[in-house]
């Protein structure tokens, strides 16, 4: 399937490994990716504090150019991004008039926002468009005895409302359901769902990071081998800032921490190289055998 | 909260202390009038939503944040804090804000987790009114508190409007006040070994340290500075006009107006009253 494909700001930035991971994996699942390369930061939040109807402007025009290709939906590879522009779209496509204004001020650009795109989060689009059956028969490399912790975050499982998440879509399991598809077993822990703590890390770095450490604690202790996110900015409050982030909390930690692509990608037969875990800062050593590229749960 | 017993909680220990920070009453503007306050419609709507809430504290339990860090003023107290700095008759929203904003757990304690929009009853959205909180302090009052929560803001605003999507090198130092302030030095070379271990992993090249690399730059930056210059800023809150969807939106009820909901009724979109 045909996508325009918009990969955020941080998958280009300070985690590099995600985007190219992603561009990597989409060919393996037949998805063709239309890169948006003229639209803009989702705001992330930060704009919309500031300004409300700016970042709804500048959603829109991502949404305008997504509109404009020949994709069937727009794919993110970022939650905040998810969370982001659905809370931004939501609010366009719930007035005509508000939508009409935020048109005319696109319209000097030649663009226009249509009602009712499509945006889906690659985790999304893998249960509800490709499939889980689909995807398991891709499998090259299962997982077997991998112990997986899913990381959801925030942006993408509240608030359920806005985000469609219901019992015939119970997108806050896709996680869950991914990890069993590609052959891992799932660790339930005490964070699944909880707040990495990234946005505050500017302001309340104690709060931030205890935050993060704790839910890489939670998970240790109940046994996983590493954890997935769908969310970049998760990526960096817990790997790039785990060693920071075990000095907060007082101990050891050492989680490695993966991509959802990267975790899709082990299991369709990519190398970690491949797949850019080399850049990691807790490097996944411990469940992945670099010589033979294959998954080894505990090995180290 | 501490629980008390079986599913009852001390609300007084932690609930209630909160509200309380937050002065959750109305500060006369002087002179006080003989009679009532006048106060236009339009103006007051904007806090209905906040004046939603029925104090059940289920956002307080709900709260990410308050797990870490129990000193932090929380998502009940501040959409209290907004019941006042939003209303028109209130003679000190800048103290108030001021207060809020320089609070090292005040309203940039808020990660943004959603908890509290999800654990609520009622609509209030706490999360929501913490945003007001900061568009107001950081927008209208420009109060530069020493949490770093304006200056990360502008810092964030700024970045984009640069380079249309987020290059985070400049936006680390400019939310410290930028290269040169004393404070982004201390916090760089704290940062110093993280970075260092990026950059080793490859995870920051020099080139992406140092170049600005988006396609259309420019129209990231009309869009900027056509809505930011606007004299007042337009903000539409769905609690209050509703979805266009919503089954008492639909056509049917052209007929008459009277028993329809006044939520219908709103202007599409409303300038947030200014200062």
């Amino acid at each position: 399937m045909k996508v325009a494909y918009w990969p955020g700001c941080v998958s280009r930035g300070f985690t590099p490994e995600l985007h190219g991971s992603m561009a990597k994996v989409a060919p393996l699942l037949d998805i063709e990716l239309i890169e948006l390369d003229r639209a803009n930061c989702c705001g992330a939040g930060v704009i919309a504090e500031h300004n409300q109807e700016l970042a709804d402007a500048l959603n829109a025009r991502t949404f305008a150019l997504a509109q404009q290709t020949d994709g069937e939906l727009m794919m993110n590879i970022c939650s905040t991004c998810q969370g982001a522009q659905s809370e931004c779209q939501e609010r366009l496509d719930a007035n005509a008039e508000y939508r009409e204004q935020i048109n005319a001020d696109l319209a000097e650009q030649g663009l226009r926002y249509e009602k009712g795109l499509t945006n889906k989060n690659f985790l999304w689009l893998l249960v509800e468009d490709i499939g889980l059956d689909e995807l398991r028969s891709r499998v090259k490399r299962p997982l077997s005895g991998l112990k997986v912790g899913p990381f959801y975050g925030c942006y993408i499982v509240r608030p359920v409302n806005r985000l469609g998440i219901d019992h015939e879509r119970p997108r806050d399991r896709y996680l869950h359901q991914v990890i069993e598809a590609l052959g891992g077993t799932v660790i339930d822990y005490a964070g699944v769902y909880k707040c990495c703590g990234f946005p505050i890390i500017t302001m309340n770095k104690e709060a931030s990071l205890t935050q993060a450490g704790r839910h890489l604690g939670d998970a240790i202790d109940a046994e996983a081998d590493c954890l997935v996110v769908p969310c970049p900015l998760c990526h960096l409050n817990l790997d790039l800032q785990q060693p920071v982030a075990a000095r907060t909390v007082g101990r050891e930690l050492g989680l490695p921490v993966l991509h959802l692509p990267q975790l899709v990608g082990l299991a369709l037969g990519l190398s970690p190289k491949e797949l850019g875990m080399n850049k990691h800062i807790v490097r996944p050593t411990s469940v992945i055998d670099w010589s033979t590229s294959v998954v080894a749960a505990s090995a180290g | 909260m501490p629980v008390i017993r079986d599913l009852i909680v001390d609300m007084d220990a932690v609930h209630w202390k909160k509200v309380q920070r937050v002065t959750p009453w109305l500060i006369n503007k002087e002179p006080v009038p003989e009679r009532e306050y006048i106060v236009p419609h339009e103006n007051m709507v904007d806090v209905t939503q906040t004046m939603a809430c029925i104090q059940c504290g289920a956002c307080v339990s709900d709260c990410l944040s308050m797990e870490v860090d129990p000193q932090f003023i929380g998502p009940a107290a501040l959409a209290k804090a907004y019941r006042f700095v939003g209303d028109p008759r209130d003679a000190q929203p800048l103290e108030r804000l001021s207060d809020l904003a320089e609070d090292p757990h005040g309203i940039y304690d808020c990660t943004h987790c959603f908890n509290c929009i999800d654990a609520c009853p009622k609509g209030v959205d706490p999360m929501s009114q913490i945003m007001r909180l900061r568009r107001r302090a950081g927008s209208d009052y420009e109060i530069e508190d020493r949490n770093n929560g304006y200056r990360h803001e502008h810092a964030f605003v700024k970045n984009i409007r640069r380079n249309g999507i987020l290059h985070e090198p400049d936006l680390l130092a400019d939310s410290y006040g930028g290269k040169f302030n004393p404070n982004a030095g201390r916090e760089l070379v704290s940062g110093l070994p993280t970075a260092l271990k990026g950059l080793s992993r490859g995870k920051m090249t020099p080139k992406t340290m140092l170049l600005h690399t988006h396609k259309a730059p420019e129209e990231v930056r009309k869009l900027f500075d056509e809505i930011d210059g606007r004299a007042e800023r337009v903000e539409l809150n769905l609690y209050v006009t509703g979805y266009e969807d919503a089954p008492e939106n639909q056509p049917e009820e052209e007929a008459g107006a009277e028993g329809r909901e006044p939520s219908a009724e709103e202007p599409a979109s409303r300038p947030e009253e200014g200062q």
